[in-house]
């Protein structure tokens, strides 16, 4: 279970909120949620997709690492990117539907179950998430290097003989 | 873990729950908001992982319902909070001076609604010094 500071830190970012109004689909009903203190918004109102943020991997990262260190289930000085969360942490497939459900809320985004029971490490997590808003900056590209030069060379050299 | 289709049902089940829990208001007491998604957050993880060592596919099958029967009486009535039933007919309410038979556990566990189901019938056990201590 989250925190409420959880909450209070997601709203925080609503400050910077631009005035996009795009059309939602009706899966939740309308809530009155507080944005500034004069004006108040519908929450189908709020943009899914922040076209003004940029998604990079450091930040994807921050987030995700936060919202596990803020779950009271998981000792926040043994995680890291690469422990396991069934076997090293010592989780539920039912604490990772928690999980799972918070990430949704905190990326606006739906995660379909039969990806969520996949997830074991934090590093799958934030790699799930890089596919899904296209970032691919911490993937060192697969550059032809010089041992593929040189057998295509060959390969032309042969084909020419 | 074999996962099978009442696995992914209960986690879409559970998930479900917390969904709810997100973008709940309480319309009858306003200001126990948060303490009402609390205490959804907080029945869901305890009654969940009290029978997660269910095996018979009948008895879980029971719990999803009693599950989604929890879900709708909640989302009907704005309470989250289980409906409290009264005792079936003909039996009276436990004491630790009378002899309990067992068909009165037995009409009393058939009499229950299905989304009581989880929730143990609790006896008072009174001590009878603590009955006659000045208070």
């Amino acid at each position: 279970m989250l925190s409420s500071t959880v909450r209070l830190l997601m709203r925080s970012g609503s400050l910077l909120r631009p005035l996009i109004i795009t059309a939602r689909p009706l899966s939740i009903k309308p809530t009155l949620i507080n944005l500034t203190e004069k004006r108040k918004t519908l929450i189908n109102e709020i943009p899914r997709r922040w076209s003004h943020v940029h998604y990079t991997y450091p930040m994807i990262e921050s987030r995700v690492m936060l919202l596990l260190r803020l779950f009271d289930k998981i000792d926040s000085n043994s995680l890291k990117l690469d422990s396991r969360f069934v076997q090293d942490l010592g989780l539920d497939s039912l604490d990772i539907v928690e999980i799972t459900a918070a990430l949704e809320d905190e990326f606006w985004t739906e995660i379909p179950d039969c990806d969520s029971d996949h997830f074991a490490t934090p590093r799958h997590v934030i790699q799930y998430l890089c596919d899904k808003y296209d970032v691919y900056e911490h993937i060192e590209p697969i550059s032809a290097g010089k041992e593929y030069l040189e057998e295509a060379k060959a390969a032309a050299d042969r084909a020419h003989h | 873990m074999c996962k099978g289709l009442t696995y992914f049902r209960v986690l879409q089940l559970y998930k479900r729950i917390i969904k709810i829990s997100y973008s709940w208001q309480a319309i009858n007491h306003p200001a126990k908001t948060l303490e009402e998604q609390i205490y959804i957050r907080n029945q869901a993880r305890e009654l969940f992982r009290k029978n997660k060592n269910v095996k018979d596919s009948n008895e879980i099958e029971e719990h999803i319902r009693e599950g989604e029967a929890r879900i709708e009486l909640a989302c009907h009535y704005r309470n989250p909070y289980p409906r409290l039933v009264n005792l079936p007919t003909y039996s009276l309410p436990p004491n630790h001076n009378r002899i309990r038979f067992r068909t009165e556990y037995e009409t009393e566990d058939m009499s229950r609604p299905i989304y009581l189901k989880s929730f143990e019938t609790k006896e008072e056990i009174l001590d009878n010094d603590e009955q006659f201590k000045p208070n």
